[in-house]
């Protein structure tokens, strides 16, 4: 039997085999109840990690069919990984309403070329609805940023 | 509450005439219809989405916005899969094969016509099988212990894994990593702290809205922003002649029997945990070549009406019966199951036999906004079928903060917690490479929300079997579940030895 190691089998087995050591590790430390999950699921799934580590489940296409035929590649997939969490670290810093108006626009304007007046309205329209929705349907009172709430 | 209530029944529907309800119901089925229409979107993102907007109304209402936007997402998906050939959501797979040639010969009216009528009569017929299903499944629901409802989870999970076919494992990879994630906070019941590493905000566990938002929607819109341009890519459109859609709803009438059995094998392979839509498609498309003609059967595959009728009535009969073991057992069949099956917990619903004899206004509620939705969903689908298809040209560099504002907004909302957005994001990552690496998302909701249950049962079995599992082999329904689950591994093993052996000989 062939074990066909490609980059991204271990790019994801080997972060999970190592975080299912981890819980099996620190959940055999918990009494007989609490533990029975954790214990059996983190054994399992190192034995199963294993199997489609080593090409046992049967899974693994044909040779000619991994030769990169995922039409996103991985500079692309790091670019939006960086983009979509930019709206985590915007909205800590300026709230989740200003954030939701400065990415639109940035997405619009920088990164989807669209007319400055175009980026500028939708992203003005999205946080009056935004603003409407969430402060006077929901009255839910939202995250404003670091500079109002503070440091936490 | 009797199960068959009449007063409670018409109630149900009477409520659906009232102002808001109305426009609950047509909200969800609007926003299912554009997500359906969607590619990669689809409904299991829009209920994750809606799930902190629907904490603000009262159970009635968030049912039957939810309601609304379940089963209606197939109905839009199959306009943009004879159209464009891009099927908006899975299962809308099969009916490109005769949908999108019926589109190239100029007759796409004709296809999304008969489509959007097939989808509403289907899911009727399958929500008539519910309404027939809630008496006896409330019976049965009521024979069950503890022990059953521990195998029934493990079970849930087997199917749900072994409907992934080849990539078996890959989704018990993705179920085991999510019963981890389920495990974290305090234990229930021992009130042990687990995994929380003195974290304040893992005490109560990861919650379940944060989650699935970042599991669904954000790795959905990481996919998106890393693919570029317009959501669907770049297509030739048919034009629409609405005489021919008009025509084209009269055919699931004139085929009846094709309408019928689709719509049968839509509602059975929809209350099998895990099997989906996409099977049911798919069964429904082989039968209808099968049982047709010989004279016909050539016709399948270049522009057969059947070919349109049969998949999107299945696809969407599909809906009535994956309620039966979501709402009976708390056994959800599919992703989207899962995250509606959280709705009813945040809403203070328990599936199983609390839900099916104390909150059974709520199930005709439900009941009837389903119908009422997919009937809707097929009149606009008819009415405004090019613009929803247009909705696939948008780009994702204006689609993408859009939907990512709402999704981490949602998220925050519902507990005023900034936490939850990082989770949010973590989960986004985490779902994601799942979907990179080719690991089935589906098992990942349903671990989640079985987690807990499984906990719970495990801990009242051991204290009715006096610290032992014993009990399990002492109840006939235990033994009968217990055989089910060894011969769902058993069925997978001897489908891979049969292949291994094969690919042996062929060497």
């Amino acid at each position: 039997m062939n074990i066909s190691l490609n980059k991204g089998k271990l790019l994801i087995l080997i972060p999970l085999t190592c975080f299912a050591t981890g819980t099996l590790y620190v959940g055999s430390a918990y009494g007989p109840v609490s533990a029975f999950i954790p214990f059996w699921a983190s054994i399992f799934l190192i034995i199963t990690c294993l199997v489609v580590l080593g090409g046992l489940d049967g899974s693994d296409p044909p040779i000619e069919d991994t030769q990169d035929n995922n039409t996103v590649n991985s500079r692309s997939v790091l670019a939006a990984m960086i983009w979509i969490s930019l709206f985590v670290v915007l909205a800590y810093i300026f709230g989740l309403i200003g954030a939701a108006v400065i990415y639109t626009f940035c997405s619009m304007y920088i990164f989807g070329g669209k007319k400055l007046l175009t980026a500028g309205l939708t992203s003005f329209i999205l946080g009056l609805i935004l603003f409407g929705l969430f402060d006077f349907v929901l009255e839910k009172e939202l995250y404003r940023g670091v500079f109002l709430e503070g440091f936490t | 509450m009797e199960a068959l209530d009449l007063a409670v029944i018409g109630d149900a529907w009477l409520r659906l005439f009232e102002l808001d309800s109305l426009f609950y119901l047509i909200l969800g089925t609007l926003i299912g219809l554009i997500f359906g229409v969607l590619p990669g979107l689809g409904g299991t993102t829009a209920l994750a989405i809606l799930i902190p907007f629907s904490m603000n109304m009262n159970p009635g209402d968030a049912i039957i916005l939810m309601a609304g936007v379940m089963g209606v997402a197939p109905t839009s998906g199959a306009v943009t899969a004879i159209l464009l050939n891009t099927p908006g959501t899975a299962p809308n797979a099969a009916t490109t094969l005769d949908g999108y040639p019926l589109s190239q010969q100029g007759k796409a009216g004709l296809a999304i016509g008969a489509a959007a009528a097939a989808s509403g009569l289907g899911g009727i017929i399958g929500i008539i099988f519910l309404i027939a299903m809630v008496p006896i499944t409330r019976e049965i629901v009521l024979m069950f212990a503890p022990t059953e409802f521990l195998l029934l989870a493990v079970l849930g999970l087997v199917t749900v894994s072994l409907s992934t076919g080849k990539k078996f494992v890959k989704s018990l990879i993705v179920g085991l990593f999510g019963l981890i994630i389920a495990s974290v906070g305090y234990h229930e019941v021992t009130g042990e702290e687990r995994f929380t590493f003195g974290i304040d905000y893992l005490w109560d566990g990861f919650k379940l809205v944060p989650v699935m938002i970042g599991f669904f929607a954000v790795s959905e819109m990481i996919n998106l922003w890393a693919k570029r341009g317009s959501v669907a890519g770049a297509g030739e459109m048919e034009a629409i002649n609405f005489k021919q859609v008009l025509q084209g709803c009269l055919e699931p009438i004139k085929r009846w029997r094709v309408l019928l059995r689709g719509s049968a094998i839509g509602t059975g392979v929809g209350a099998l945990p895990g099997v989906g839509g996409t099977v049911a498609a798919f069964m429904a498309y082989t039968i209808a070549v099968t049982t047709a003609k010989p004279s016909e059967r050539d016709s399948f595959g270049k522009g057969n009406i059947v070919g349109v009728i049969a998949p999107e009535s299945a696809n969407n009969a599909k809906e009535g019966g994956a309620l039966v073991p979501t709402l009976a057992f708390g056994i959800p069949g599919s992703a989207e199951m899962a995250v509606f099956l959280s709705v009813l917990i945040l809403h203070g619903m328990v599936p199983g036999p609390t839900i099916m004899t104390e909150s059974l206004d709520i199930i005709w509620i439900l009941i009837a906004a389903a119908a009422a939705s997919g009937v809707i969903a097929s009149i606009i689908t008819i009415s405004a079928a090019s613009s929803i298809a247009k909705l696939t040209f948008v780009d994702s560099r204006t689609l993408v903060p859009i939907v990512l504002a709402f999704a981490m907004i949602g998220s925050y909302s519902l507990d005023n917690e900034i936490y939850d957005v990082f989770t949010t994001l973590a989960f986004g990552f985490v779902g994601f490479f799942f979907m990179r690496f080719g690991y089935p998302r589906i098992a990942f909701p349903l671990a989640i929300v079985l987690g807990p249950l499984m906990e719970t049962s495990y801990f009242q079995t051991l204290r009715i079997g006096d610290g032992t599992l014993s009990i399990l082999f002492d109840r006939p329904q235990s033994i009968i579940i217990m055989l089910l689950i060894v011969g769902c591994i058993a069925y997978y093993l001897k489908g891979f030895f049969t292949q291994t052996d094969h690919e042996g000989r062929s060497k």
